[in-house]
């Protein structure tokens, strides 16, 4: 379609296009900086490491002498009744209620991610990459996620499962 | 030239109409295939005017008539210039335009379609899907929902903030 009224409106092309990007960038770089400020510093009591592998996590608690163990989600003739469907694990990571806790996440072979959506918690584990996430949460209970990056076959059954005690 | 109108219209449309008889007008697009003298048989509402005139080959009378449209055209009668347009042109605007019946054959198509979809569905449901996991029942479902409730998830908008804790029932 080439209608005459549409087309050859240099100037006015030129600034509907230059004026909104000054209008973002002077909304980007204020909200960046606020994006820093509102970056909490806790000093976290605890650190735990959580590693994702192909199709598991790993959970490392070395502060206070070693304990690693895996987390494998439960295949659902191993449930007992009353469980939920793809986001049980065998062994959960416990954590304590009331106290900041710092997890450094990882992987060890491909992109995986960390989540537990209650907690408002999402940090991608990117492998060679050590990110960090910290928390302190009020309410004692049980807290489910699941593996929030495309991982393979089984990216949907690697869920993750926190035991909040106080 | 002095014809009546109606005797003009007669000729007109016989010597028009009447070969054109033969090749019926197929309506819209006919895309290939121009077949002398009526080669323009596609008039489309997006390309109204044609490179050529409708009816190519005249006979006397018409080519008579069209000495007499170099003249004045205050001085053609209407039939003249209908006759005229039907020289030039297959159809009106409004029989070009016309609306058709054949949204019936597409809906009927469409639901067909939609039936017999239904039917692999329901097929493949019967004998293909494995069975549903024991999750599903309502027996495990309820020990479920009482286990989430014992958790208390979602207290503060959610799931456990819609439910009574003191006479152990829904909120109202």
């Amino acid at each position: 379609l080439t209608n005459t009224n549409i087309t050859d409106a240099q100037e006015m092309e030129t600034t509907w296009t230059i004026l909104p990007a000054i209008i973002l960038i002077l909304i980007a770089l204020p909200s960046l900086r606020i994006l820093y400020l509102t970056d909490e510093i806790n000093n976290p009591s605890f650190t735990i490491k959580s590693i994702g592998h192909q199709w598991y996590w790993t959970y490392e608690y070395t502060d206070y002498g070693g304990l690693i163990f895996n987390s494998y989600m439960l295949p659902p003739l191993f449930l007992n009744p009353g469980d939920l469907r793809l986001l049980e694990v065998d062994n959960r990571v416990v954590l304590p209620i009331e106290a900041p806790v710092r997890m450094m996440i990882t992987s060890q072979d491909v992109l995986h991610s960390w989540t537990i959506p209650t907690l408002g918690l999402k940090t991608d584990a990117v492998p060679g990459r050590l990110n960090q996430t910290t928390f302190t949460a009020t309410r004692p209970g049980v807290y489910y996620g699941q593996c929030s990056e495309i991982c393979g076959a089984n990216h949907s059954f690697m869920p993750i499962v926190a035991e909040l005690i106080p | 030239m002095m014809l009546p109108k109606a005797a003009w219209s007669l000729m007109l449309r016989k010597g028009g109409r009447g070969r054109r008889g033969m090749h019926s007008s197929e309506g819209t697009a006919r895309g290939g295939g121009k077949t002398p003298p009526y080669t323009n048989c596609y008039a489309q509402r997006h390309y109204p005017m044609p490179e050529e005139p409708f009816c190519t080959e005249l006979n006397a009378e018409q080519q008579a008539l069209k000495e007499k449209e170099k003249g004045s055209w205050t001085l053609l009668t209407h039939a003249e210039k209908v006759a005229l347009y039907r020289l030039q042109f297959n159809e009106t605007f409004a029989e070009m335009n016309r609306r058709s019946n054949e949204w019936k054959t597409v809906m009927g198509y469409v639901f067909f379609f939609f039936g017999f979809a239904a039917l692999v569905i329901w097929w493949q449901r019967v004998y293909m899907f494995p069975p549903k996991p024991i999750t599903l029942t309502d027996e495990w479902k309820a020990k479920q929902l009482q286990r989430m409730l014992d958790m208390k998830v979602n207290p503060v908008q959610g799931l456990a903030s819609r439910w009574d804790y003191e006479k152990k029932q829904w909120k109202k």
